[in-house]
């Protein structure tokens, strides 16, 4: 297949239509439903499809993300948390600004607009910046150690081409009480911070895939995992953290269960069929795909036209450094 | 000029301070100057002082942590929610 009609470099240039670099947000998906993976991810030739409208549950946690990236940017080239933080403000409100029609981003989310974008900025980083027992790890090159890609090759294969499991980490991070490294993550949050919420994460794909890299690419070992939880609400934005374990015995059970989830992929694949799991189509406060699927097979792709728009997810686009 | 203040949803509960500071952030983000964003951010500490004062005197909305069974993990809460 000649490289010029490739869109995905995730995906096999025997079968295109076969996922090889996999992140947690594509097994998430292909767990989930295979038609929503298929429709969101599409195939080495043909990008797949995402909603016209923007996410503001996406947008806001990015910026969240970016935020912490460029305050410990500035940290890591000696800046104090003040200066550190008015960088973070600085970028939050220039990348929320929309210099075409010249005003702010504009959201009518009640707990998610720009303004409670800044406070939930400065009442993060103010609580887990100056005095974090989880210190950004600075890499050799003077950089901290955020948004890390990772990229590793498994023991699995499809038609002979290795499987990769790739994706990127928020934070490698010191914990200053038993100077052990620790994978941090952030989330936004409407709910409250407590048991319940933590306890979620385990089982979870996505940290489950984030410890099991992280045994093998990073040179230093992985204590665990910590999670940055924020609950933001109309009037406050709530930081609160908690720890995701993974006992060994637990990433092997998730590595043997990936096997047998990408096995399906394959056949999917070659069948060039993905079945919709219809008990996924109201979770999370519904499928975003669930008024295509509502529709006869016939008239779909006319109905994916109107209110969709093609996007590439390729896993393998780096982020940082590593 | 903004189109709109994007900050909180009931501009009524917005004080003068607050008003001040939106019509500042809401312009173009590159002709703001570091003091002005440090108003802002004193602003938003404020508010979390505020916050935290009113949180710990049970003033306000934010639901206390609870246990897996439902229950509050603050006494207080507990007690209040039992009635007694």
């Amino acid at each position: 297949m000649s490289a010029l009609l490739m869109t995905n470099s995730a995906f096999s240039t025997v079968v295109p239509t076969m996922q090889l670099a996999w992140d947690s947000t594509s097994i998430g998906l292909l767990k989930e439903c295979a038609r929503k993976y298929q429709l969101t991810m599409g195939s080495a030739v043909e990008p797949g499809w995402a909603p016209r409208a923007e996410s503001v549950h996406l947008r806001f946690g990015q910026e969240v993300h970016t935020a912490r990236h460029v305050y410990d940017s500035a940290r890591a080239a000696g800046k104090s948390h003040d200066d550190a933080l008015d960088a973070a403000v600085d970028h939050a409100l220039r990348s929320t600004f929309d210099y075409d029609l010249m005003r702010p981003w504009f959201s009518d989310h009640r707990e998610k607009n720009r303004f409670t974008l800044l406070r939930t900025i400065v009442w993060y980083l103010d609580e887990y910046g100056p005095n974090d027992p989880l210190q950004t790890v600075t890499l050799a090159n003077g950089k901290p150690a955020v948004e890390l890609s990772f990229r590793m090759q498994t023991d699995m294969q499809f038609c002979g081409e290795p499987i990769t499991l790739c994706g990127h980490m928020d934070r490698l991070a010191t914990a200053t009480f038993d100077q052990r490294t620790y994978i941090a993550d952030i989330k936004t949050t409407g709910s409250t911070l407590g048991t319940d919420y933590f306890s979620k994460f385990s089982p979870d794909n996505q940290f489950s895939l984030y410890s099991f890299a992280s045994k093998v690419v990073y040179s230093q070992p992985v204590a665990g995992l910590v999670v940055d939880a924020i609950q933001v609400a109309v009037t406050f934005s709530r930081p609160g953290r908690g720890l995701v374990p993974r006992h060994p015995a637990q990433l092997e059970e998730w590595y043997k269960d990936l096997g047998y989830w990408l096995e399906q992929a394959g056949k999917f694949a070659r069948d060039k069929y993905w079945p919709m799991n219809d008990k996924s189509c109201n979770n999370y406060g519904g499928c975003q795909f669930r008024g295509i699927c509502a529709h006869v097979p016939s008239i779909r792709n006319e109905w994916l036209q109107a209110s969709f728009v093609r996007r590439t997810w390729d896993p393998l686009r780096v982020r940082g450094d590593i | 000029m903004p189109l709109s203040p994007l900050t909180e949803p009931d501009p009524k509960s917005m004080d003068e301070e607050m008003r001040r500071l939106d019509a500042i952030i809401s312009g173009d983000p590159r002709a703001l100057t570091r003091p002005q964003r440090d108003q802002f951010v004193a602003y938003l500490r404020t508010l979390r002082a505020q916050w935290e004062k009113d949180a710990a005197n049970g003033k306000t909305r934010a639901r206390a942590p609870r246990l897996p069974s439902g229950t509050p993990v603050n006494l207080e809460d507990a007690l209040k929610e039992l009635k007694l």
